[in-house]
């Protein structure tokens, strides 16, 4: 059950009646990262309940793939959680290698981990600039962004794309680096990670900032299991789970790098879980570089995809969470069911449970810190 | 000639005083033939239109100041295509908000509407009456000009709530009354603040004020008091005047604007102005009553009888206002672009809770200190 | 635990219940009668602790007249994922809720009756999610028909 609220109602005062009301944080809203519809229901500054309406941008996408070959739905996860387009790609290759058995060549593992993970940090550097600038602190979206840029910068470089990457395959990744990569990667982490104190500080030494996090939305961990909540979200309770880590894929086997973990599950321990990560994920990226396998970037595969009759539900670890793929085939070119399990809409489906006891400013607070793409929850 | 303006640079308050008007006021009675009292009043619509235009200018500066602050804490440039660095931009924005529809929502309270924006540009420019820019140079040398002040910057309080009531808007009256609430919380210590020096100075009035720290900056003759309470007035008046990290009534409350959502074209861009206007008032107050106002440089021995001679007196006191209120105008930029904003519960507490307390206690600390040095 | 402990702890537990060994996971086809206490006692016994919703959706096997309704758990405590699948008549799919079970699949299940019409008995707040209140059909399924669809080039 959740946890109890802080600022319980008050006793009901006979001599002077107060009135609940209805604000609705529309779907055009900057804080809400997307087009998201919030109700909520307030006595005075205090939330009583929140009643989110999704499905704004729903563009049927699970029907769409039933429609599509196997390497055309990849373009169907970009648009999902577009932040981490990259990671959701590699989401739906791995499915359909697992229901295929396809061997993918080292070389590809090792460019999908470069890959993945820089997105991952670009991703967190873009809720961190977004998260600032919905408590006030403008000038961290403009310095969050001025990074992700560099990153984007690599990203257009390698497969042309500044957004939408479809560059992870079926069997591998679609082209292989160009000249000089490595050293730019090399170069852009590094300045990444000379930055990040200063990014850190801005944020996490301000007193105001602390106020507005600390202790908000507390979130504990047999509410977040029961909800399904993923990635960020349940590890800052304090349950260290990540799928890299404990259902591992590609060569995170072989990687060394730690699960940041929180402990009380309030928007602090998210934001500290968050840019923990970015450090770990710049350590991967090195690490991946450093060990990158000669060799082709895509398995040889028949032109026309058609898996064996099964199903495959396959798991992975995006920037927002675990995004899980449930494939059924069979045995034809296109899929009989695909059903993108989005780490989004899980994570948004705690804040009903999260948000009643707070002001309304505290309201985003927690919607930030639960970094929503509302693409992902609509697909 | 040349010698009339230079003294008009050095001492603008004199040269006005001396050289100018006695030749202007004969040349109205005796070339003109008029009553003095017509000479006095051609005089203040002089004075008056050209401080008016001198204050917009002022304001007009203090937009693209901030515009160019903003982007150089967040490492870009700013405006760079309108004229040289940007330097026209403001008007051009100003222009642009001209040639706007003038929007009156239906159901608003058409004079109410109507009246707000021009209070609150009124309020904040009557408050400028009092504020010494030179030796002699203010518009009206009151002898109760601190009180003055406080009174009239009130004034301001009334505007937003007859926005936020006349807007026929739910958020914008929310987002008024909030706003409302936050700026009569946050007179209270700046007041208190002001009364801790008008103890130690012993005059209410501005220009007196500014004269006393001839003999050493008050924030050095009074302090450590003078540092604090220097301190709580810049973070109340940042408050005061709707400024981040303090601006929830703008940014977040229930989504809109607050209670300037339904203002279009010159009536938006009155309120706009009135804010820069305002942040100029309290950037000026934190000159006049802590760093000297026109004065330079001269340090002091708190409480003690040793104060500097005048560091850097060559240069116009004007200069010297002008440059040491830019100064503070600047420490309230980068608040804002520093800072994430205050939750409204976090806002109050803070007022009632912190700097109320340690406002009283500063005044008391000030009030022993001046019995002690009395007796 | 380990994948084989599993399926010797789920063929102790439930012995009647048709189990298969999948490559993901193994897949639980109880019928639908005995579908809510087993559900219960995945989620609340110790030994098997599924207490973490993975997802909850549908497939539309038309020829064979049934919706079927699948549910993906996994459990935090011995980290093994479980499918089960329950066969429901496509004329009228309908089946106990779980959403009191495992929050998470309040939206889930009212995902999947926006989209396949599967009726959730018990369910706090069973209308659409995505599709707007008033839409008529339900899209998913394979026999959904809508003026505005286009058909797709055959490669």
């Amino acid at each position: 059950m959740p946890q109890a609220s802080p600022n319980p109602k008050p006793a009901p005062d006979t001599t002077l009646k107060t009135d609940e009301y209805l604000i609705n944080m529309g779907p055009q809203h900057p804080s809400t990262h997307g087009v998201l519809r919030l109700v909520l229901r307030l006595d005075g500054e205090t939330v009583l309940e929140v009643v989110p309406h999704v499905g704004y941008i729903h563009r049927s996408m699970e029907k769409m793939a039933e429609n599509d070959s196997y390497p055309q739905i990849i373009h169907l996860t970009d648009r999902q959680d577009y932040l981490s387009a990259m990671l959701c790609n590699w989401a739906f290759c791995l499915a359909v290698e697992r229901l295929m058995g396809i061997q993918v060549p080292p070389r590809a593992e090792a460019l999908r981990v470069i890959v993945g993970e820089l997105n991952r940090v670009a991703s967190h550097l873009l809720w961190y600039g977004a998260y600032g600038m919905d408590l006030g602190a403008v000038t961290a979206f403009f310095w969050g962004f001025r990074e992700r840029e560099e990153i984007i910068d690599i990203f257009e470089e390698l497969c042309g794309q500044r957004l939408t990457y479809n560059y992870v395959r079926i069997g591998g990744v679609a082209e292989d680096i160009p000249k000089g990569f490595a050293e730019r990667v090399r170069e852009v982490v590094s300045r990444v990670r000379a930055k990040m104190p200063e990014y850190h500080g801005l944020l996490a030494e301000n007193v105001i900032f602390q106020q507005r996090t600390r202790g908000i939305g507390k979130l504990d961990t047999a509410t977040a299991l029961s909800y399904g909540c993923s990635g960020p979200v349940l590890r800052s309770t304090g349950f260290r789970y990540d799928l890299r880590k404990d259902e591992p894929y590609g060569i995170y086997p072989s990687l060394k790098f730690e699960v940041p973990v929180g402990s009380t599950g309030d928007c602090w321990d998210r934001y500290l879980v968050r840019m923990a990560e970015m450090r770990e994920s710049l350590g991967l990226v090195e690490q991946a570089l450093g060990a990158l396998p000669e060799g082709p970037v895509l398995a040889k595969l028949p032109r026309v995809l058609k898996p064996p009759a099964g199903e495959v539900y396959s798991r992975l670890e995006t920037a927002r969470g675990d995004m899980g793929v449930y494939l059924v085939s069979d045995g034809g070119p296109k899929p009989l069911r695909c059903k993108f399990r989005s780490a989004c809409f899980s994570n948004l489906s705690v804040l009903p449970a999260l948000a009643p006891g707070w002001k309304v400013a505290d309201v985003i607070s927690i919607l930030g810190s639960l970094d929503l793409v509302i693409p992902d929850v609509d697909r | 000639m040349s010698a009339i303006l230079w003294h008009l640079f050095m001492h603008p308050g004199r040269a006005l005083k001396d050289e100018i008007v006695p030749p202007y006021l004969h040349f109205v009675t005796q070339s003109l033939g008029l009553p003095a009292w017509a000479g006095h009043l051609g005089l203040m619509a002089v004075l008056g239109g050209v401080f008016f235009v001198g204050v917009s200018l002022t304001a007009f500066w203090l937009i693209l100041m901030e515009r160019k602050v903003c982007a150089y804490f967040q490492e870009r440039l700013g405006p760079n295509r309108v004229g040289p660095w940007g330097l026209l931009q403001t008007i051009a924005d100003a222009l642009k908000l001209v040639q706007k529809e003038d929007l009156i929502p239906v159901d608003a309270d058409r004079a109410v509407f109507k009246l707000a924006p021009i209070v609150a540009f009124t309020a904040s420019f009557m408050v400028l009456a009092v504020i010494p820019f030179d030796d002699q140079l203010l518009a009206a040398d009151l002898n109760i000009g601190v009180l003055y002040i406080t009174a009239v910057s009130g004034l301001g309080v009334l505007s937003i709530l007859l926005a936020g009531w006349a807007s026929a808007n739910k958020y914008s009256l929310l987002g008024g009354m909030r706003s409302a609430a936050q700026i009569i919380s946050y007179e209270l210590s700046p007041a208190l603040c002001v009364l801790g020096v008008v103890l130690f100075t012993g005059t209410l009035s501005t220009q007196a004020i500014v004269e006393g720290q001839a003999a050493g900056w008050n924030i050095f003759r009074m302090a450590p008091w003078g540092v604090l309470g220097m301190l709580i007035f810049l973070i109340a008046g940042t408050a005061e005047i709707n400024r981040a990290p303090f601006d929830l009534p703008e940014a977040e409350s229930e989504l809109t604007a607050g209670f300037s959502t339904e203002y279009s074209a010159m009536r938006f861009s009155m309120f706009y102005l009135a804010e820069f206007v305002n942040m100029f008032i309290i950037s000026a107050m934190v000159v006049t009553l802590f760093l000297g106002g026109w004065q330079p440089l001269v340090l002091a021995l708190p409480f003690g009888g040793w104060h500097s001679p005048a560091l850097g007196g060559f240069l116009p006191g004007w200069l010297w206002f002008f440059a040491k209120t830019y100064a503070v105008i600047f420490v309230i930029m980068w608040f804002r672009w520093t800072f994430p904003r205050v939750r409204v519960d976090q806002l109050m507490k803070l007022e009632w809770k912190v700097l109320l307390p340690l406002s009283f206690a500063n005044l008391a600390a000030i009030a022993l200190c001046v019995a002690a040095s009395l007796r | 635990m380990s994948r084989d402990e599993l399926l010797q702890a789920l063929r102790a537990r439930f012995p009647g219940v048709a189990l298969e060994e999948a490559p993901s996971m193994p897949v639980l086809k109880p019928v639908l009668g005995e579908f809510r206490p087993l559900m219960e006692a995945l989620r609340h016994e110790p030994g098997l602790a599924f207490d973490y919703p993975l997802s909850q959706t549908a497939l539309d096997q038309m020829e064979k007249g049934l919706i079927v309704s699948v549910y993906h758990l996994f459990s935090s405590a011995h980290r093994q994922s479980l499918c089960v699948k329950v066969d429901l008549d496509r004329a009228h799919p309908s089946i106990p809720t779980v959403s009191d079970l495992w929050r998470g699949c309040e939206w889930f299940e009212r995902e999947t009756f926006d989209f396949f019409g599967v009726a959730f008995e018990g369910h706090p707040d069973l209308r659409r999610i995505m599709l707007t209140d008033d839409w008529v059909g339900w899209p998913l399924r394979k026999d959904y028909q809508d003026p505005r669809m286009v058909p797709r080039p055959v490669f």
